[in-house]
């Protein structure tokens, strides 16, 4: 317990920490027992706050692998991440709870941040996508942003694009979930947030299919100038949400082509 | 020593190897035996000619192949000095630059005569015992190389081992979607294995996939004992609500047994495989290595299974609860109610079925 929380606050000193949790005797075995043995407290929701921290710092450990490009692949190979499915789907808001989904939201977003189709496609055969929907709807700004940001990145990629407008049923789901996560910002706008917001978006009309769905199911927030004042010194922000304001109108004002996207039939 | 050299050139010239590329098999050979002092010379006059050819000239293979291994030769300590100033000569002639020339490693594994060799320059005694120190040294290094190739040889046969474990007899499931196409192993059931299947099974194993049936049979059905709540009394007798929950229970668990504990030992034994072989690398007992296999990958996969199956074992709990009840009253609150205590008394006892069926499964 307090030699975990030790490596756990020194980790930014060890240049190859990652190297050394991977192939030191049992580490990783020992890290996966701190995670496992905690299972019976998600439900009935039993978990302490001392139980929490704990997982959070054998998961921190484990995002230092994760993030290392020397061992980044034994840890998808391990399967790893599937340890933490059983933690991003817990619904408790309570603060042991929001901070154990965003620890784990943490390890998948390291793996994500390389832009890697293997990595998205290991994701996508393990039903990720409905779990960081699930803590874009009820996680707080943090994870709502940490979730936002690897939905971003799944959809960046185009097995990502197409797993999510494969059908009516998974784009419905996301649009909702990114729909959950522009409702909430409507007091308190996050910034940071609403751009990965935006990119979801303008990366979704991409596909024929999301375009036309668009149409019909994006935000009226992003179109009313609710958000005007959020981005008005962030040129980037402003930039992206003209460019999804411009594509989304230029397709009604088309003429033919925006007749043709209005009939294209969905699902 | 002109004779020496002719005897080479011509032992070596019925091998039908080019004339230069024989330069290295006589180097060896003159290294080994003290011969240097003729053979680089030789060598070297070989070789000046290369420049001038087109083939030839560096940076030809072949020929930065003879040059590397001179560079090695160059840099032995206590090298006579006319054969340092031989190769210098051999390389300025060739606009070869020796500090640019990775020096070759071929002669470290041989051992020179060093009595009377008169290659190197051995006037003090101290550089005699430098020698004999570097050979004692050399000999060290084949030692460890031994070693090396011990440990390479335990680490080779782990797969062997976990082979027994990466495939589990885990039968195809036709009923798994698609999304769970990764954790599907190969089918494993022989015909014999179906053809002993009696009559009222084989009618079971035309309805659903026979991994069902088989996983059924793991199921410790003794240790089945729901509770019921005596809260419920005022609800009804007892004895209703026990067969209720008990028939319910054993629907629920035999729909969602099958991918739960099919993914949960799927990732269980695609873990411990990684984490055995990265930690026991250099283990050389196969019982040791067995056995941690066997406790790493029964907890995993008993562990996973129960976080994995609690959410799928609730909703098909409710639903089947939902219908049996509902041919007792038909008031929609009451129905509730009696779900929610049945359920919540009793999910841990399907949880921990389903654990115990996946560790079971996961065992060879």
């Amino acid at each position: 317990m307090q030699l975990l929380e030790t490596i756990f606050q020194k980790r930014e000193m060890f240049q190859n920490l990652a190297l050394l949790l991977w192939n030191s005797f049992g580490i990783v075995a020992s890290l996966l027992q701190e995670i496992i043995v905690v299972y019976p407290a998600l439900s009935p929701p039993t978990l302490s706050l001392g139980a929490s921290n704990r997982v959070c710092n054998a998961l921190a450990l484990l995002q230092c692998i994760a993030s290392h490009s020397e061992t980044r692949t034994h840890f998808l190979q391990a399967r790893i991440p599937l340890y933490l499915c059983a933690f991003l789907e817990t619904d408790d808001k309570a603060k042991q709870f929001e901070y154990l989904r965003l620890t784990s939201l943490g390890v998948i977003g390291a793996l994500v941040k390389v832009d890697d189709p293997k990595i998205i496609n290991f994701l996508l055969e393990n039903e990720f996508v409905p779990l960081c929907l699930h803590n874009m709807t009820i996680g707080s700004e943090l994870s709502k942003t940490v979730a936002t940001f690897i939905t971003e990145k799944i959809v960046v990629d185009d097995a990502g694009l197409a797993y999510v407008c494969a059908n009516a049923d998974r784009f419905y789901a996301v649009g909702a979930a990114l729909a959950t996560v522009v409702t909430s910002m409507v007091d308190q706008p996050s910034k940071r947030l609403l751009k990965h917001v935006i990119r979801c978006y303008l990366r979704m009309s991409e596909n024929p299919r999301g375009f036309a769905a668009l149409q019909t199911c994006l935000p009226p927030q992003l179109k009313d100038g609710t958000f005007n004042s959020c981005l008005r010194d962030d040129p980037s922000g402003r930039h992206l949400h003209q460019q999804l304001l411009v594509k989304m109108t230029s397709g009604k004002k088309g003429g033919g082509a925006g007749n043709s996207a209005g009939r294209m039939s969905w699902g | 020593m002109c004779n020496t050299i002719t005897k080479i050139m011509q032992h070596y010239a019925s091998i039908c190897f080019p004339i230069r590329q024989s330069c290295l098999l006589i180097c060896f050979q003159a290294y080994e035996k003290g011969l240097m002092i003729a053979v680089i010379p030789f060598t070297s006059k070989i070789l000046e000619p290369c420049r001038s050819s087109i083939a030839y000239r560096p940076p030809n293979p072949w020929t930065m192949g003879i040059l590397s291994l001179l560079a090695e030769i160059y840099n032995l300590p206590n090298l006579k000095m006319n054969l340092k100033f031989e190769i210098e000569v051999l390389f300025k002639n060739l606009d070869v630059d020796l500090k640019d020339v990775n020096p070759t490693s071929l002669l470290k594994d041989r051992v020179c005569e060093v009595e009377g060799n008169p290659d190197f320059s051995n006037k003090d005694v101290a550089a005699s015992q430098t020698q004999i120190s570097s050979g004692i040294s050399r000999s060290t290094n084949h030692v460890e190389l031994q070693s090396v190739i011990s440990s390479t040889s335990h680490a080779v046969s782990l797969p062997n081992v976990l082979n027994q474990y990466a495939t589990p007899h885990l039968p195809s499931n036709s009923m798994v979607e698609d999304d769970n196409v990764a954790f599907m192993m190969p089918k494993h059931v022989s015909s014999h294995t179906l053809t002993q299947v009696s009559p009222s099974e084989t009618a079971l194993a035309s309805q659903s996939p026979f991994s069902l049936t088989q996983l059924v049979k793991l199921i410790p059905h003794d240790e089945i004992r729901c509770k019921i709540s005596s809260k419920l009394g005022s609800l009804g007798r007892q004895l209703q609500y026990s067969k209720i929950m008990d028939t319910a229970l054993d629907k629920a668990i035999k729909e969602i047994l099958c991918p739960v504990v099919e993914k949960s030992v799927g990732t269980a034994i695609q873990n411990t495989k990684k984490l055995i072989l990265k930690d026991y690398a250099l283990e050389s007992d196969n019982n040791t290595i067995k056995s941690s296999v066997h406790s790493i990958a029964r907890t995993i996969a008993g562990n996973l299974a129960y976080a994995n199956c609690k959410e799928p074992l609730c909703v098909a709990l409710t639903d089947h609860l939902q219908s049996q009840i509902q041919t007792l009253t038909s008031n929609n609150k009451t129905i509730k109610q009696l779900i929610d205590v049945l359920i919540n008394d009793n999910l841990d006892l399907g949880c921990r079925i389903i654990k115990s069926v996946a560790m079971c499964k996961v065992s060879p």
